[in-house]
């Protein structure tokens, strides 16, 4: 069917494009160098084109935009991909463990996240940003302070599924500990949704990342970022356009990578419910 | 000691209103007040009990550490970090003063204006901005107003330019209109709000010239960038819920009947299949409240709307951070409010909900 196969084309594109965000975020700052870094006064804010200006143009300060760019990604990749890492294990761990406890804790447990899910993620990583001093391990921190939330619940709810299985009884009725059990016979059966929760969760944490360097609440200032290359870029809108729409371009297309995998993978792993993050 | 009393009542009625929700579950009408009132409680506990984790002194931390002691001290006193002769406050004490410093502003908020100076006497102090000394309640509601607007409007575009897209895309599902509809929306779930802003300030206020590029002195026509820059998100992804929710519904034997009584095809969408899909759009609305208030404060940063986003910013750089905590409260229990509002819609839409208590 011809939709059937827009679908795989999207995913390859979506993967091609995931492959290509790595290679940019971890090999790009040595390839190109850290020289259009510099200060370069008198060709501040040149457009493309001009002399003395970059392939992309020039920032404030003349730093060349493609450069920054390239060591955007970097920051991206860093603070985003350290911070789902954390939503999913801390997201695992809380899972499998109130899946294990009783139904009253059970019940707390899922209020309590409730709480935490009904305040806005981004509200309380400003409110870190704004409190902490500016650092990656700050940028971290706020971004995975409440994501693990919606991991958990996924977690809790797919390990209570596969406890109901066949070979899970079977294993228990051949006396295997309850610790064995959800290592050996119920984590392997988890993964998938925890994909794509993970998938969604890094399309948001990039979102996120920018957001923050785009309210000047990210990382100390100097350090090169999309977000705020296009806090600069909003700045001086009506001077210097072309500062606006490289790292426009390139927020839109990481997020939008990370949440067409993440739909790809749920269709493909045949995982329902897990939520479209945004 | 009575200090010591005082804090104490105050925690345990707050873990008293969080374990009774937490117990009791958000099933019926007066349940899920208790779970907002919990979520308020819960986000001044996260807001107070949070400058505990910053590294060293969080005065010092917030202030830099070249600010001179006795400011440093009076931060840390505002904070409820230390007592007024500069002594630690213990946890439990600096929880206890927040949420009573919080209640009696809402108390003071609600209050009629003639009784205000009678029940500030009688209320614990209320907490006021560490710059201006203004009490935080009144620098809050001078930008609630613009907020709501920009919210409200974001919010009308959306549900407008959601469900027309939604369902242009299910009714003519396969078509070119469809395809259209359907890339609308993954667009505007893809742009981010921080990003189509200034875009839309490119094209229609420097190319263009239809509409100021900031600020909101010019009535509505302020008023409309900002909102669809707002709202865009939000349309998108209900623009994708409408269309599976009306693709659900529109393979039903009702609609077959309808169809085949001879409704226009427009009042068999809009009066039986969008009324019987209406549950999931509203639920996801409902969801969406508190991200659409977050994503004011980017909104307006970059339209440099005067609402309380700005407001935030502006106290964030000020190192302000009484107002700081003052905004993201009001922001996050607004937000809980907003889902429960259209909690108790759901209710009323779908008949299945009305009686019992189980969703």
């Amino acid at each position: 069917m011809s939709g059937h196969r827009r679908v795989t084309t999207s995913v390859r594109v979506a993967a091609g494009a995931a492959l290509a965000y790595l290679a940019v975020a971890l090999v790009g700052p040595l390839v190109i160098g850290a020289d259009g870094l510099r200060l370069d006064l008198a060709h501040d804010l040149a457009a493309p084109g001009v002399a003395g200006a970059g392939a992309l143009g020039n920032a404030d300060n003349g730093v060349d935009v493609l450069t920054a760019l390239v060591f955007g990604a970097r920051t991206s990749l860093l603070a985003a991909g350290a911070a789902t890492l954390i939503n999913v294990m801390v997201g695992l761990a809380v899972g499998a463990a109130t899946a294990s406890a009783t139904a009253r804790v059970q019940a707390l447990v899922l209020r309590l996240l409730d709480v935490l899910l009904a305040f806005p993620g981004i509200l309380l990583a400003i409110y870190l940003a704004a409190v902490l001093p500016p650092s990656l391990v700050t940028v971290i921190a706020a971004l995975s302070a409440t994501g693990w939330a919606g991991t958990a619940r996924v977690v809790r709810t797919r390990v209570l599924e596969v406890r109901a299985l066949d070979h899970v009884e079977a294993a228990r009725a051949l006396g295997a500990r309850p610790v064995e059990v959800l290592v050996r016979h119920v984590l392997p059966f988890v993964w998938a949704p925890v994909l794509v929760q993970g998938s969604f969760s890094l399309s948001a944490a990039i979102l996120a990342e920018a957001s923050l360097a785009f309210l000047g609440l990210g990382l100390p200032p100097g350090s090169p970022s999309w977000g705020g290359l296009l806090d600069e870029g909003v700045a001086y809108l009506f001077v210097a356009p072309h500062l606006a729409v490289a790292p426009g371009v390139c927020i839109t297309a990481a997020v939008l990578t990370f949440h067409v995998l993440g739909d790809a993978l749920r269709d493909r792993l045949d995982v329902r419910g897990a939520p479209a993050a945004r | 000691m009575s200090d010591v009393l005082l804090d104490l009542l105050t925690l345990a009625a707050v873990a008293l209103v969080l374990a009774a929700s937490a117990w009791l579950g958000h099933h019926t009408a007066p349940r899920r007040a208790l779970a907002v009132l919990a979520t308020a409680l819960g986000a001044m506990v996260v807001v107070s009990g949070l400058l505990r984790v910053v590294p060293g002194d969080p005065a010092a931390v917030i202030l830099g550490e070249q600010a001179p002691a006795e400011t440093r001290q009076a931060l840390a006193f505002e904070l409820g970090l230390v007592d007024e002769q500069g002594a630690p406050l213990g946890l439990v004490p600096q929880l206890g003063r927040f949420v009573r410093g919080a209640g009696a502003a809402v108390v003071l908020a609600a209050a009629p204006a003639s009784t205000e100076e009678t029940l500030a006497s009688w209320l614990p102090d209320e907490p006021r901005s560490y710059r201006t000394r203004e009490p935080v309640r009144t620098v809050i509601a001078r930008r609630l107003g613009p907020t709501a607007l920009l919210a409200g409007s974001a919010m009308l575009i959306a549900v407008i330019a959601g469900l027309g897209l939604g369902a242009a895309a299910a009714v003519w599902r396969g078509r070119r209109v469809g395809a259209l509809a359907e890339g609308l929306s993954l667009l505007g779930a893809a742009v981010p709000r921080f990003w189509l802003g200034p875009l839309l300030i490119l094209v229609f206020a420097l190319a263009l010239r239809w509409l100021p590029p900031s600020g909101a002195d010019a009535g509505w026509r302020s008023l409309v960038l900002p909102a669809i820059s707002l709202g865009a998100a939000l349309a998108a992804l209900l623009a994708r819920t409408t269309r599976s929710a009306l693709l659900e519904v529109l393979g039903e034997d009702y609609i077959r009947t309808a169809r085949a009584k001879g409704l226009p095809p427009s009042a068999v969408v809009t009066r039986h299949a969008l009324r019987a899909a209406a549950v999931p759009i509203v639920t996801v609305i409902g969801l969406q409240v508190g991200g659409l208030l977050a994503g004011a404060i980017v909104t307006e940063k970059v339209f440099a709307w005067p609402g309380m986003g700005t407001l935030l910013l502006e106290s964030i750089r000020r190192l302000d951070v009484p107002v700081v905590q003052g905004v993201v409260l009001v922001t996050a229990v607004g937000a809980a409010l907003a889902t429960l509002g259209v909690e108790e819609a759901v209710r009323v839409l779908d008949p299945r909900l009305r009686r019992g208590d189980r969703a």
